[in-house]
């Protein structure tokens, strides 16, 4: 049973449509990370759950109630903003407080919801400051406190730590990861980056163009994507989309060449022998070993794993991951082996998954 | 060699022309203060027989004198026409400015330039209607009839002013307060105005200095001496003392002394308002 339903929802700007009838249904507790590159509607889409814009088209439905035309306020959700939003002239402790205040929630009620976030996001030395006094990290921290103390149905994060540095994403990212587990609350996360999407969704929702390319778990999404935009948005580095050609079928599987690479796809819509498709493989999943000649361009030396930046035959690129010690000539050749059972074949037309 | 040895000779040579022009904008602004306040220490014969020197004898009486003429009240009329001035014009023109960057309604952009056009409207052309309506309305010779005209004319600079401050406001503070619960009244005076401190110290200086020195109002829509402000005031005071030009300068010395005195002061906000006025 769904807690929350998104049902085709669109949102329109005079003549431009910028989300074009979206559904999705999220469980009760689920972390649902809507991910896709900039201007496909993401944001548009997570500020009409929030009730900062109308919505043009379609239904919310949270915990059975429709939310369309509810205040932001009544809607029983909270959102972390970007910027973080944190009222600069008000403490740390004013800033959590706020929303009780203007809800005339009793002092000593407030008080206690106040050093219960406070508590969880280890800010009690910090409550008397004000946030240009705090590192990047900890106004984070104060903007996901203001949101707890509410205690929302549904927590929204608007691509909240884009704005830190590596180090500190990688340790909000592990934080935020806690807070989900502790609070066991319904939380939808909008980002650009399939890290935070892969590490911190039950389900990612990729988005192209105000609509939904795909929606299911994250290891799912890596290893079934739906269509080519999928198959290159998920995954670091990206997976190689060949120009190949279907050159035998045999039970179920397609042999398909890509200037010289050959590899056997299981699929489940056979295409012709002959037809014009697309190989889709990981860099990780290309392995040095016999197989197609590559000229290598340019590489990157990581220490665990090296990547190879090369050139097929007939000049498609391709990239490959190699272990951190294998040895090679940059500007040399090279030979790669695709991994068996891990390659994915889509349409040369319609670039869905076969 | 030489190329690097001009350079500098160049950049003295600039620096003295500069400091010799900002000098002599100084000498021409501040020279008839200073004439005026030595002289408001002299007697008429000394102001006569030595119009630059220092007083022989500090005359301090003068500004007794002048106060106890009725200065005092003048300055009082002018303090209480400029804060309720101040007062009314900030707070209509902050709320203003709220609606006109926040809020989406129609005809923004047509209500936001009307209010611009206010400024090219010179108030002298105003005088005659503006005259009528004081007459009618039984305000003619009381502080609206200066207190609302100042406020009018001074609206739409001030509400540009803050209007462009406010929109250097992160908008997601105001959806931030919406998430929150807090409706448009309190986003507004918990968020937005807090915030605006600065630009109201700036928009209060810059106004308080325009209607303290306002002289064709005051002129105008006023004759008693109970309501008169300082401006009108010190002139029928320069009548009545003529052959006084001691206590006539310590009189004239007190008017300007409350507004001098704040600017200096708060000369830092006079110039951010000016300027953040500028850049957006």
């Amino acid at each position: 049973m769904s807690y929350m339903q998104i049902k085709g929802i669109a949102k329109r700007y005079g003549t431009y449509e910028a989300v074009r009838g979206i559904d999705i249904d999220i469980a009760e507790r689920e972390f649902v990370v809507i991910v896709g590159p900039s201007g496909c509607g993401k944001s548009t889409l997570l500020r009409m759950i929030a009730g900062l814009e109308t919505i043009s088209r379609g239904d919310l439905v949270i915990d059975g109630q429709r939310m369309n035309d509810v205040r932001p306020a009544d809607r029983g959700i909270a959102m972390v903003f970007q910027s973080y939003a944190l009222y600069p002239h008000k403490t740390v402790e004013q800033n959590m407080g706020f929303a009780l205040k203007v809800a005339k929630t009793p002092k000593d009620e407030a008080a206690r919801k106040i050093a219960r976030a406070a508590e969880i996001l280890q800010l009690g030395p910090l409550m008397k400051r004000l946030p240009k006094e705090l590192s990047g990290g900890q106004r984070q921290r104060v903007a996901i406190g203001r949101a707890i103390v509410r205690n929302p149905k549904v927590f929204l994060f608007d691509e909240p730590l884009s704005n830190l540095d590596a180090s500190l994403r990688l340790q909000m990212r592990i934080e935020l990861a806690q807070l989900h587990r502790e609070l066991q609350a319904t939380m939808v996360y909008v980002t650009h980056d399939q890290i935070e999407a892969m590490t911190l969704a039950d389900k990612i929702v990729v988005l192209r163009d105000g609509l939904v390319e795909q929606i299911g778990a994250p290891l799912e999404i890596y290893r079934r994507p739906a269509n080519t935009f999928v198959a290159g948005f998920i995954g670091s580095p990206k997976m190689n989309l060949l120009k190949a050609r279907v050159v035998a079928i045999e039970a179920g599987r397609a042999r398909v060449d890509a200037a010289g690479l050959l590899c056997d796809v299981t699929v489940d819509h056979l295409p012709a022998v002959g037809a014009e498709v697309t190989l889709g493989i990981r860099p990780e999943h290309l392995a040095a070993g016999p197989g197609a000649s590559v000229q290598v361009q340019a590489s990157e030396r990581l220490g665990g794993v090296t990547y190879a930046y090369a050139r097929l035959a007939d000049g498609q690129p391709v990239t490959v991951q190699l272990d951190g010690e294998h040895d090679f000539a940059t500007d040399g050749g090279l030979t790669v082996q695709p991994q068996p059972g891990r390659a994915h074949l889509f349409s040369g037309d319609s670039g869905l998954r076969l | 060699m030489a190329a690097a040895r001009s350079i500098p000779v160049l950049a003295v040579l600039n620096r003295v022309l500069l400091w010799a022009v900002f000098l002599t904008l100084a000498v021409v602004c501040v020279y008839p203060m200073v004439w005026l306040f030595l002289n408001a220490f002299k007697t008429t014969n000394d102001m006569f027989a030595a119009t630059w020197g220092l007083p022989k004898v500090w005359h301090w009486e003068n500004f007794s004198t002048a106060w106890n003429y009725g200065i005092s009240r003048y300055l009082l009329n002018s303090l209480i026409v400029t804060t309720a001035t101040v007062v009314i014009e900030l707070a209509l023109a902050t709320m203003a400015a709220y609606a006109l960057v926040v809020l989406n309604f129609r005809a923004k952009a047509a209500i936001y330039t009307l209010i611009l056009g206010g400024a090219i409207l010179p108030p002298e052309v105003s005088l005659i209607p503006l005259f009528r309506v004081m007459a009618e309305t039984g305000l003619y010779n009381t502080y609206f009839a200066l207190i609302l005209p100042n406020v009018a004319f001074g609206l739409p600079f001030t509400t540009f002013l803050i209007r462009a401050y406010m929109t250097g406001i992160p908008g997601e503070l105001r959806e931030a307060a919406l998430m929150d619960g807090a409706g448009e009244a309190r986003i507004f005076a918990e968020v937005y105005l807090p915030l605006c401190r600065p630009i109201l110290a700036s928009a209060g200086l810059i106004s308080a200095m325009r209607v303290w020195n306002e002289f064709i109002f005051a002129l105008t829509f006023v004759e008693s001496d109970s309501v008169k402000t300082v401006t009108i005031g010190v002139m029928s005071f320069a009548v009545a003392l003529r052959a006084d030009w001691g206590v006539l300068m310590a009189g004239l010395a007190l008017s300007i002394l409350p507004i001098l005195a704040t600017f200096l002061v708060m000369q830092r906000q006079f110039v951010g308002g000016l300027t953040s006025g500028a850049v957006k």
